[in-house]
């Protein structure tokens, strides 16, 4: 393949730039085209693929919950949510903080675990 | 197999490991979960380019499975999404070496087809959609990420470095 | 389209307004008026206001002597709750107060009520020893006690209903501590979506009801309750033995009248699943979602039309 690298510009050859712009553009075509979380009261929690329940943001709260591969602190304040502690190695959630209105989700891989915004419905009100 | 080849080969794990091992020490890109430079795959790329497919692959296997018997995490979510990653990866560069990219350019599909690999991973174990998002900025880390590792791979070339022998 | 959103705490509990408008200045002004009447009958219904506004504490301390004269908003609220009580055979009664008495006293000293106290309690539970007749309210009984808590919210959420509808106020959503009024719709083409809070977790949403113009009130175990010796006890009691119900997890009623909604609320909680439900099903145009103690999922026959579970994993239909 070293033959090839005749027509370079930079590092680059002519192959690669248009592998670099056909990820470029589907990347932005992505974006563009993917839903703008909408943000609510309510945060959907997934754990596993079996488990997901909806978490009022309204109620400031702190719960703990069993993951197939260890446990997770959930954390709401203000109508925000986080993950406050979680037992996994890397602890990249916990370290996202709360979630923010342009995320679309905190993930823990580790634990199997989304959070995320939920879309619709949207709730008028609760009844409790 | 030859015992030159095999010895190369062995070589070649170490060094992945301690690669792999060096990444863990790096602090985390964030916020996108899992994100991160993936110097191992510059010893994958090197072999795949200076021996071949199988021996690519052999390397790739043989890193994911001592890695995760030294960590104890053998089957859990993060070897999985690592493997199906490391797989895609796998395909990807292989597919690539035959065409007119340079090592950087199959650098750089092997990065994006890592990371691809890794979401599909991640989605079936969750299923939930929303991890999707995380896609494009994910694809867009692959090109300067995979451009330093595939010009790490062409320095190596180029030095003749002892592993040549 | 704007939204005009106002809270005031009142009734130990937050009271939110909420109106989609082009109008600011009048959604404004109607809320202000919405919460004062809210206010004033809130008083009036508040048993543990000693002063003279309170006319339940009125009647309470006139119980055996003399009779009080209500105006008209409130003793159309009594002949409301003697309909009920006397539609639940007594399973929802007003004169419950003594023996809410008895359980305050119990969760502040944390012993549990003597069974001679609470068999003189409940012998003066008896919703056919108060008598009404025109405005006037007496209790025969000297140490008869009127507690409304079971439907004081519902009460004010229908003067607050008419009073935003007075002023001019087609769409609107209030919700005074869990029990929602829906004026109107969301839109001309939607109705206005409400959860229903997970009686096991009650932050989380087990599911929601899509409405237009009608309450959903929610009474369950979950609501104001407290511990005596490591167990749980609520503030729902049996017109039977005076203790909490046990039954049911959470009953949640679409009713137009929010006050109606309450009562009933209260009175299949009460009754239990199978007479609670026959008390609904008198009643055309109510609707019901039950949630029993082994988290069994039980809807009236019409509320199909308007619930959709979510948490489908936790509770089971039957």
């Amino acid at each position: 393949m070293n033959n090839n690298t005749s027509k370079t510009i930079g590092i680059f050859n002519r192959s690669d730039l248009i592998l670099i712009i056909v990820i470029i553009v589907s990347s932005i075509l992505f974006i563009t085209l993917s839903p703008n979380p909408s943000h609510s009261h309510q945060a959907k929690v997934t754990i596993g693929k079996e488990e997901s329940f909806l978490i009022d943001l309204s109620i400031d709260q702190i719960k703990h919950y069993d993951t197939p591969h260890g446990e997770i602190t959930l954390e709401v304040i203000n109508g925000q949510i986080r993950m406050q502690k979680s037992s996994c190695p890397d602890q990249l959630c916990v370290r996202q903080g709360f979630l923010q209105e342009h995320e679309a989700s905190i993930v823990c891989i580790p634990n199997e675990t989304v959070i995320e915004w939920v879309s619709s419905p949207q709730y008028d009100g609760v009844s409790r | 197999m030859k015992n030159s080849i095999l010895t190369k080969l062995s070589m070649l794990l170490a060094l992945s490991l301690i690669l792999a091992y060096l990444e863990t020490l790096l602090p985390p890109f964030w916020p996108v979960p899992g994100m991160k430079l993936g110097l191992a795959n510059i010893i994958v790329l090197y072999t795949l380019v200076e021996m071949g497919k199988k021996e690519a692959l052999m390397i790739t296997m043989l890193r994911l499975l001592s890695i995760s018997l030294l960590l104890g995490t053998l089957l859990t979510p993060s070897f999985m999404i690592g493997f199906f990653g490391a797989l895609f990866s796998w395909v990807g560069m292989s597919w690539a070496r035959n065409r007119s990219l340079s090592i950087l350019g199959i650098s750089i599909l092997g990065a994006a087809t890592h990371n691809t690999g890794q979401l599909l991973a991640a989605y079936l174990l969750i299923g939930s959609t929303s991890l999707f998002n995380f896609l494009p900025f994910l694809w867009l880390a692959s090109i300067p990420f995979g451009s330093v590792t595939g010009l790490i791979v062409l320095l190596l070339q180029k030095r003749k470095l002892p592993l040549h022998s | 389209m704007q939204t005009v959103e106002d809270h005031a705490f009142m009734m130990d509990t937050f009271v939110t307004i909420h109106i989609p408008t082009r109008n600011k200045s009048q959604a404004a002004a109607a809320m202000k008026e919405t919460f004062h009447a809210m206010q004033t009958l809130s008083t009036q219904l508040d048993r543990y206001e000693t002063s003279s506004v309170s006319l339940v504490s009125q009647i309470n301390q006139s119980s055996g002597e003399e009779s009080v004269s209500l105006p008209e908003t409130v003793i159309n609220i009594f002949h409301t709750a003697q309909m009920i009580s006397e539609a639940s055979d007594g399973a929802f009664d007003l004169s419950i107060g003594v023996v809410v008495d008895l359980w305050r006293k119990s969760e502040l000293t944390g012993i549990l009520p003597s069974s001679s106290a609470m068999s003189s309690a409940l012998s003066l539970v008896d919703y056919k020893k108060i008598y009404m007749q025109d405005n006037q309210v007496f209790l025969e009984d000297k140490n008869m006690s009127l507690d409304l808590g079971a439907i004081a919210k519902g009460a004010i959420a229908d003067l607050a209903k008419e009073t935003l509808q007075s002023q001019g106020i087609e769409r609107a959503i209030l919700d005074a501590g869990g029990n929602i009024v829906a004026i109107g719709s969301k839109t001309d083409q939607e109705p206005w979506s409400i959860g229903i809070a997970n009686p096991n977790q009650p932050t989380e949403i087990m599911g929601y009801v899509e409405v237009t113009d009608l309450s959903v009130v929610t009474a369950g175990i979950y609501q104001r309750a407290y511990e005596i010796n490591g167990e749980r006890y609520h503030h729902i009691l049996s017109t039977e033995n005076g203790y909490p119900t046990s039954s049911l997890k959470s009953v949640t009623i679409l009713h137009p009248s929010s006050l109606m909604a309450d009562a009933l609320s209260t009175a299949v909680m009460v009754l239990g699943p199978d007479n609670g439900l026959s008390l609904i099903e008198s009643y055309p145009g109510t609707e019901a979602i039950i949630i029993s103690a082994d988290d069994a999922l039980i809807l009236s026959k019409g509320a199909e039309a308007y619930f959709t579970l979510l948490q489908k994993d936790l509770f089971h239909e039957q």
